[in-house]
């Protein structure tokens, strides 16, 4: 490591110190829940394997394992240590329970749930010969393991058991049976990645030494072997048949391989298993057809920029721009501005290749598109003004552009190389002397055997030798040379041609005039009179009009077409604060009297006057602000006074107090060791909110009117039911910031990947910069001018302008809290965004549990966070995932179709991919889909491209839809929610009722509505890793979902995190705690981020044999060598500098600023401009386009919502109480008026506009059937009298 | 309450078997002495008592039907009788009138009270009542358990069935918004009521079937599916000549499917020969029209007809019916035929999924136990929002009531036949080969198979067409 990245990495500890002594210190006041600031620190695996048991003492017993063996052996020595009970066992169960779930957090890298809570609990059972056997019980969050990581703990507790002297599990032949059946219907449930067949669930579970047992995680129970002795329950137990089929049956090898190691008997059975389910299926054949994918859910609203591979399309160029790489892909910012401003920086693209999805950014050193005007002129755009100037008179755009692809995404990807275009780094390594002054001097290098230079080579491989014949005739026919330009009679005809092939050229009058023709009239064959030279006679008659140009001309030419490649809109960025969906100020509950704001000064309102009914007389109630409610029990250890605030009036911190629910004793344990029962943290308090309220606006000075509002939280959900002290949440009004579930600030971002930037683009000056340890640039000149290109260190962050604003805000109040409820000194003392440079973040992930620490040093105008490839990584998880009670249906039988485009290479089953934070990759060894809806709403079959995982949450969004459908889901996991014809992705928490999504039901998609969204614990929730090809995004309970794209992350203050966050907050559910900080990365290492990141590509230029390589298709793995990239150099001090890029841009914040998609509002508008674009691009078809848009959305929202009419649930406006059906009284119990929930108007919505695009674009007689039956049903539903259609704008 | 051993042993004692129907009987009437009655009046070579030994339990049948009319008679569910939907709040007296005419069926049998006057009243504690309620919930206890939510006009209330009594399996079948009766006890907070034994609506014990005085036969098939490319042409030509060439079958009654439809399912159009819905109609009238024209034809719509999904659905309109003759009837589903006065209810079927989705150890190769679990419930779809869409309407158009003498579903796809209390169910197979979409639910159909009914007789038999 050089000098300069170590003082680097140890000022950032520094600071990192002297705030985290600031927290001490500060919560040392006793005011919150516990007295030390609750993120541990953590440096390396072992630390947060300690930190997330708690078994103190285990992180260096680990560490010296590790030095010594391979992870997985570890996992299982470590069972060694606790058989001795080197860390304090008292029982059997304990030593087998510890053990377990050690190796488990170890393999998991510490970070996903399933350690804590992927295994509900550990016992031991009698076989029918007297001997004991072990029982461990899985729970729905073993899944968050991964297949490896869930197999291997049934192997550590073999290994443990065996150490304890307990006999191994002997099977009733009634338990085989049982295993089968519920390992088949879970299969039906919630589609199991591996269907192990009959003869493999017997083979593993007669032999299998330990009894895999589980907790119920489905409502749904075994029909056949129901009421045994030694199962507990008749219900699906949904760990064990994962810890089963995707762990046991899918990871045979593995677990072979760590048998013969750890030379265990007993396992022997396994090479049975293996010898039978050799992975089946191969690869879909390599090459450049065209793939659609990508546009099987192109949608209403979400523009489609090019079709597969179609000439007009994106242009491949090959190259990694300095915000490039790691799955985003640079364009051109004219391309942005012109292609209907759809995209801009921290757009997300779904692709053809070699990826599924790009991150927009802009790189300005590549190709824009080249437009037809109204004016007839052809010309390609490269400037962004330009763009902006000329969008309006743009006629046709007859080529998209290039998209800047680096080759490390090629090899991320493991896709084929393909030929990218042509261009000047590539001409200049194969006989290119310089840059060409003008086209003369081009063909002159041409002419002396250098290929054409890439400016003046025109696109005649997209014409056919006919056409190139054609081209030619008509130059020769119609053309002159006049004062240097060529003129050529304009024709329909000519015109078309050369608009083919993408020569810039004007109209002026009847002519056609092309300014630069020398190369154009030599590929023609024509020489300068534009008479025919003598190649003309020896022309072939076959290939295309490339290969005609390079005869006729004798130049050597190269494509400049390349690979086109599709794509169209994906989500749109984001950059926004965080919000739960009430939004509270402060946490602490005001019950139901704050009313639907959950308001104090509502809550503590004296209301007199008013009348309840109760049964048949009205009462007279006058309320002095004083709510009952349900608080934390605790108890002041000096005076013994009973309180719920965490500080007593005596001024000591009080402990909470936990009883028995059954017997209501004070209990220390977790369960009453009386009745057995579990314990609560509850009491019911008399509160006077009002005097609360106003005793803490005295206590900061704040007169009561300057505060209008104060939210807080109807009740409390975590397990200890602790409060804040109010003037936190005080002092969050009056800035108006909301708090999170865990008591942090936080502002949500897209990230992008950023290697260097220059001082100006991030509005920091040179000197700053160098007081952060800046000292040179990439080139290691002193750092003193604006524009000079510097290397960003891995830890530092550009943030966007609106989150630096915000964060300001957050340090306000957190100086304000230190000085006015801490006593301590103000911290931060930021006028503007510009003061917190230099001060430290805490970054996270969506699902992950492990923040890492950041340091800001700028801001970018885009509204995205542009950090470190590492620093996304370290937080990040490239894997989609679905979360808690994911119900994926149907691939049990489903015809195996051997596709597996996505595997990366390293993923293969033997191996399965682990990232730093503990996400492990496995890809599925048989090929399995489940069914993922696209943006219109269509239900797909998709394949399930990798299983991977993470921490189950602490807290979930429970939303409860009018159909009376449930989901559990992490906040932070992607909804998709309709946006008038298509499916929008957003995070959980946006979530609200209201809200419309799409449901599964009878084999129908139609809409729903979300009724009830609210962070809740769930008794039956998993956390949920799928990746799901194409569409990303599955059914779970009915109601589809998307994955988390991983690439929107939030961050926070430090010290907001802290002193504010607490675990006493996190609502209380089995799934642990996910998107909380439960750890700290202080530092990255390289080896142990997302392996994506190892393919991130760091050179200035690509040697020509990978230029080489694209024209065969090389695969990128043969090329490894060639190209330098992070993964070459882990160990070494280069891996966290020198790094480089192929391209350079001017501005990493250009383009857009926000995407056309949020600015257009209604879904009419977004749709016309959709269709419009689509007539203007010529790489796109907007026929077919306008059919998918009715057969993927249209036609599936009628014919579900109309089926779902009659399926329909009932509601209470009065009372929100939800009724699956009528009730027989027919009127809600509270006596409200019972109302629909699917209605007539959401049926026939989308009905007028269907109709009027049948008319509009070329549809097939099917579809237009289809609509005329859907019509027909409607009417026979409702009636025929109502003949006025109404609009979809009566809808929006 | 007697137990069911006990009754059994009292019988077996006396040397007798006992038929699970006379243990249910003395259960409902809950009388030891009957017992001791029903013993008497055996004759000493009865070896097994039937519900036919039970004195004052004379089989009824129900003789008085006017044949003189047309012998093909659409009795329910005529056409245009389904029609579009008033109000949405419809639904209410939906299920008070299933409520209003199963409870009676129950409460012919045995005395009941409503649900509030039990919960509020301190009358009723500590003595056996019977409550009659339109399930609302059916969950399992932690400790296997069942806990019924029922609600009748006054009130709900939460119904404990104990896993260790008998009768349970009964209560494991408990579906939701079928009407039950239940007996037994209250809890004494009144919040929980103990239940020892189950009532559903059923068939009556003493119910016989009506059987013509004519011969005569029918035929029974469902899901032809025109149109699908997995439409089994050979063994319906095979069909189409057999049944032609037969000259005492008068009547063909379709359940349903006729066609394959459009847009039923996504990714349909790559599984159809023919794509245009009103050619596979006309397909259709086109292959019926060869039948001989004294064969009267009878085609209700299934799920995958043109016609709306949400039950009670319409009969195929007009404008698909060009192609078809005189002899062909369209009529609703579901809807009740009278054809030489034996009473057929028809019914597509589509609740038949489920009801195997919610009874335990239903499956899809019996579909005829499912037959039975409607006609004990005399409803032919009991669990609404489920797969099966109803249509608010005033009247409950799917409970059975009169009793059939037929009960025709299809739909499954698996041909069944079972009686039940004298009700014959049969289940036709269909026309079509496997779908992708059974193969992946594992489910085997048994197509090409039409049954044919003896209706003097009432004697069932299968005739297979699928192979030559």
């Amino acid at each position: 490591m050089s000098p300069a990245m170590e003082a680097y990495l140890s000022s950032m500890n520094r600071s990192l110190e002297e705030a985290l002594s600031i927290a001490r210190e500060a919560r040392s006041r006793g005011i919150d829940p516990s007295t030390t600031p609750e993120i541990p620190i953590a440096n390396d695996l072992a630390d947060r394997v300690e930190a997330l048991l708690h078994i103190p003492g285990v992180a260096a017993r680990i560490r010296e394992l590790e030095a010594e063996m391979s992870r997985e052996e570890a996992a299982l020595r470590i069972g060694d240590d606790f058989v001795a009970r080197r860390f304090g066992e008292t029982s059997r169960e304990e030593v087998v329970d510890h053990a377990i779930r050690c190796s488990m957090a170890l393999l998991t890298e510490g970070v996903v749930a399933a350690p804590t809570e992927g295994i509900a609990k550990v016992t031991f059972g009698k076989n029918d010969d007297g001997s004991e056997y072990l029982r461990i019980y899985y729970a729905g969050p073993i899944r968050s393991a991964g297949g490896t990581a869930q197999a291997l703990s049934v192997l550590v507790g073999d290994y443990v058991r065996r150490a304890l002297g307990i006999n191994r599990y002997i099977p009733r032949p009634i338990e085989i049976e049982r295993y089968i059946e519920e390992i088949r219907q879970y299969n039906n449930i919630l589609s199991l990645q591996y269907a192990p067949t009959e003869a493999e669930l017997r083979l593993i579970i007669e032999n299998c030494p330990v009894c895999i047992d589980g907790e119920p995680t489905e409502k749904d129970e075994v029909s056949g072997y129901r009421n045994l002795e030694r199962v507990e329950t008749n219900a699906v137990r949904g760990g064990m048949a994962l810890v089963i089929a995707e762990g046991l049956a899918l990871k045979a090898p593995k677990i072979q391989k760590n048998v013969a190691k750890m030379k265990m008997s007993g396992w022997e059975w396994l090479d049975t298993l293996v010898a039978g389910t050799s992975p089946s299926g191969g690869d879909e054949e390599p090459g450049v057809h065209p793939k659609d994918k990508y546009l099987k859910d192109a949608i209403a609203g979400r523009p489609v920029f090019a079709y597969p591979m179609r000439k007009g399309g994106f242009r491949l160029r090959l190259g990694r721009g300095r915000n490039s790489g790691f799955a985003a892909g640079g364009l051109n910012p004219a391309t942005m501005f012109i292609l209907g401003e759809y995209l801009s920086p921290g757009t997300q693209m779904k692709v053809e290749r070699p990826g599924k999805a790009a991150g927009v950014v802009p790189v300005d050193t590549i190709e824009g598109p080249t437009v037809l005007l109204t004016s007839g002129e052809v010309r390609r755009i490269d400037r962004e003004g330009d763009a902006v100037a000329l969008v309006s008179d743009i006629e046709a755009i007859l080529d998209v552009g290039e998209m800047l692809i680096s080759f490390g995404e090629f090899l991320e990807n493991n896709h084929p190389l393909v030929p990218p275009s042509y261009c000047e780094e590539w001409w200049l390594q194969e006989g290119g002397p310089r840059h060409p002054e003008n086209e003369m001097e081009a063909i002159g290098f041409a002419m002396d055997g250098a290929y054409l230079h890439p400016d003046y080579t025109w696109f005649f491989d997209d014409l056919t030798i006919e056409e190139f014949r054609l081209l030619a005739d008509m130059v020769v026919a119609g053309g002159r040379l006049e004062s240097d330009l060529l003129r050529i009679r304009n024709t329909p005809e000519i015109k078309h041609l050369l608009e083919e092939i993408l020569i810039p050229h004007t109209v002026e009058g009847d002519d056609i005039v092309i300014r630069s023709y020398y190369s154009f009239i030599a590929c023609l064959g024509l020489s300068l009179d534009l008479s025919r030279r003598d190649g003309w006679k020896t022309l072939p008659a076959s290939g295309n009009g490339l290969d005609a140009a390079r005869h006729l001309s004798g130049f050597m030419i190269r494509s400049k077409a390349g690979t086109r490649i599709g794509a169209r809109m994906g989500r749109p960025g984001k950059s926004a604060p965080r919000k739960m969906k009430s939004a509270p100020h402060a946490l602490f509950p005001v019950g139901d009297g704050g009313g639907a704001r959950r308001s104090f000064q509502g809550a503590g309102a004296k209301k007199s006057g008013g009348t309840v009914p109760d049964g048949d007389l009205l009462m007279q109630i006058e309320t002095t602000g004083t709510v009952s409610i349900q608080l934390g029990e605790r108890k002041c250890p000096g005076c013994g006074l009973t309180t719920y605030w965490n500080r007593c009036g005596c001024g000591e911190h009080t402990e909470p107090v936990f009883r028995c629910v059954h017997c209501n004793k004070e209990v220390r344990e977790d369960r009453c060791p009386r009745c057995d029962a579990p314990t609560a943290c509850q009491h019911e308090v008399d509160l006077n909110i009002r005097k609360e309220y106003d005793d803490a606006l005295a206590r900061l000075g704040i007169l009561p009117d300057a505060l209008k509002l104060l939210k807080g939280l109807k009740e409390l959900k975590s397990r200890n039911r602790a409060v804040e002290p109010i003037e936190k949440g005080i002092l969050r009004a009056v800035r108006d910031l909301f708090a999170f579930k865990d008591g942090t600030v936080r502002y949500d971002m897209i990230d992008l990947p950023l290697t260097h930037f220059r001082p100006r683009e991030i509005g920091v000056s040179p000197e700053r910069l160098r007081e952060l340890g800046y000292q040179t640039d990439m080139d290691g000149r002193d750092l003193v001018g604006l524009d000079q290109t510097v290397e960003l260190k891995p830890q530092d962050i550009l943030v966007s302008r609106d989150c630096g604003e915000y964060l300001l805000a957050v340090a306000g109040f957190m100086d304000d809290l230190l000085e006015r409820v801490y006593g301590l000194p103000r911290y931060y003392n930021a006028e503007t965004p510009a003061d917190l440079v230099g001060q430290l973040l805490i970054g996270l992930a969506p699902h992950t549990s492990a923040g890492v620490l950041a340091r800001l040093i700028g801001f970018s105008e885009a509204l995205v966070g542009y950090a470190h490839p590492f620093f996304h990584a370290a937080k990040r998880r490239n894997c989609f995932h679905g979360d808690t009670e994911i119900e994926v249906r149907g691939p049990d039988g489903w015809k195996k179709l051997p596709i597996r485009d996505f595997v990366v290479a390293n993923f293969d089953l033997s191996s399965p991919g682990i990232d730093h934070i503990g996400t492990f990759y496995s890809d599925p060894a048989t090929p399995h889909m489940t069914i993922a809806i696209d943006t219109t709403g269509t239900p797909k079959m998709r394949r399930i491209t990798s299983v991977s995982v993470h921490r189950a949450p602490a807290h979930l969004i429970l939303f409860e839809t009018e159909r009376g459908k449930k989901l559990a889901v992490t906040p932070d996991h992607a909804m998709v929610v309709w946006d008038c014809t298509y499916l929008r992705k957003i995070r959980a928490v946006e979530v609200k009722p209201g809200d419309r999504v799409a449901v599964m039901e009878g084999g129908m998609v139609l809409a729903d509505t979300i009724r009830i969204a609210e962070p809740t614990p769930c008794l039956d929730d998993r956390v949920y890793c799928l990746t799901v090809a194409d569409d990303h995004t599955l059914h779970a309970n009915g109601i589809f979902t998307g994955q988390c794209d991983g690439d929107e992350d939030c961050v926070m203050l430090l010290l907001d995190g802290l002193i504010n966050f607490s675990r006493s907050f996190l609502p209380e559910t089995r799934g642990g705690s996910m998107d909380a900080p439960l750890v700290l990365t202080s530092r990255i290492d390289p080896a142990e981020v997302d392996k994506e990141t190892l393919n991130v590509d760091l050179v200035s230029r690509y040697p020509l044999s990978v230029y080489e390589g694209c024209l065969r298709y090389a695969a990128p793995k043969d090329l490894e060598k060639e190209v330098d990239h992070v993964e070459l150099r882990i160990g070494t001090p280069a891996q966290y500098e020198g790094f480089s890029f192929t391209h350079d841009t001017t501005d990493i914040s250009a383009g857009p600023q926000t995407t056309m998609y949020t600015r257009l509002g209604s879904m009419v508008d977004k749709l016309d401009a959709e269709l419009l674009l689509a007539r203007k691009i010529r790489a796109v078809d907007e026929d077919d386009l306008a059919e998918r848009v009715l057969t993927t959305h249209f036609i599936r929202d009628m014919i579900g919502n109309l089926n779902a009419f009659s399926k329909q649930g009932f509601r209470c406006p009065r009372c929100a109480a939800k009724f699956r059906r009528m009730p027989l009284a027919g009127k809600c119990r509270c006596g409200g008026r019972i109302i629909a929930t699917v209605s007539e108007g959401s049926v026939k919505k989308y009905l007028a506009a269907s109709q009027s695009i049948c008319e509009q674009f070329a549809i097939s007689e099917y579809t237009k059937q289809r609509i005329r039956v859907i019509d027909a049903s409607i009417n026979s539903t409702f009636g025929e009298e109502e003949k006025v259609q109404l609009g979809l704008a009566d809808f929006m | 309450m007697l137990r069911d051993q006990e009754i059994v042993s009292r019988f077996c004692e006396a040397g007798h078997l006992v038929d699970p129907t006379v243990v249910s009987y003395i259960q409902e009437k809950g009388d030891p002495a009957l017992i001791q009655t029903i013993l008497k009046s055996l004759s000493v070579n009865c070896t097994v008592v039937l519900p036919s030994h039970i004195p004052s339990l004379t089989q009824r049948r129900d003789g008085i039907r006017f044949t003189a009319d047309p012998i093909l008679e659409v009795i329910e569910g005529m056409e245009g009788s389904a029609g579009p939907v008033r109000q949405i709040e419809d639904y209410a007296s939906l299920f008070r009138n299933r409520y209003d005419t199963l409870g009676s069926l129950i409460r012919k049998r045995t005395g009941s009270i409503p649900v509030e006057a039990l919960i509020r009243s301190s009358r009723f504690r500590d003595s056996d009542v019977t409550i009659i309620g339109i399930v609302l919930d059916v969950k399992t206890t932690a400790k296997g358990h069942r806990i019924i939510e029922l609600e009748d006009p006054t009130g709900i209330i939460p119904v404990l069935f104990n896993s260790g009594r008998d009768g349970f399996a009964d209560a494991e079948r408990i579906v939701p918004d079928e009407v039950i009766g239940v007996r037994g006890k209250l809890s004494p907070d009144a919040g929980l009521f103990y239940a020892d034994q189950l009532l559903r609506p059923d068939i009556p014990i003493q119910h016989a079937p009506y059987t013509p005085h004519q011969s005569g036969k029918a035929v029974f098939i469902s899901d032809i599916h025109i149109g699908s490319d997995t439409f089994l042409e050979d063994p319906w030509e095979r069909f189409c000549d057999w049944i032609s060439a037969e000259d005492d079958i008068s009547y063909l009654l379709v359940a349903g499917d006729l066609v394959d439809g459009i847009g039923i399912y996504p990714g349909q159009e790559k599984e159809l020969t023919i794509q245009n819905i009103y050619e596979q109609y006309d397909r259709l009238g086109e292959m019926l029209a060869t039948l001989p024209s004294r064969l009267r034809i009878v085609l209700a719509p299934g799920n995958h007809d043109v016609v709306r999904g949400a039950e009670p659905q319409p009969a195929i309109p007009a404008e698909f019916r060009s192609a078809y003759t005189p002899n062909c009837t369209f009529v609703e589903n579901p809807c009740a035929v009278s054809i030489q006065g034996v009473r057929v209810l028809m019914y597509h079927g589509r609740s038949i999924d489920d009801l195997i989705s919610l009874i335990p150890g239903a499956r899809y190769e019996a579909p005829s136990e499912m037959m039975e679990a409607m006609l004990k419930r005399r409803h032919l779809a009991p669990s609404y929002g489920r797969r099966t869409p109803v249509l608010a309407t005033e009247q409950d158009r799917l409970i059975i009531d009169p009793v059939p003498e037929i009960l025709h579903t299809g739909h499954v796809h698996i041909t069944g036949i079972s009686r039940y209390r004298g009700v014959l169910s049969v289940n036709a197979g269909a026309w079509q080969g496997q779908t992708a979409f059974q193969k992946q639910m594992n489910i085997n159909p048994t197509p090409g198979q039409a049954i044919i009914i003896d209706l003097e007789r009432m004697e069932p038999q299968v005739c297979d067409f699928l192979s030559k």
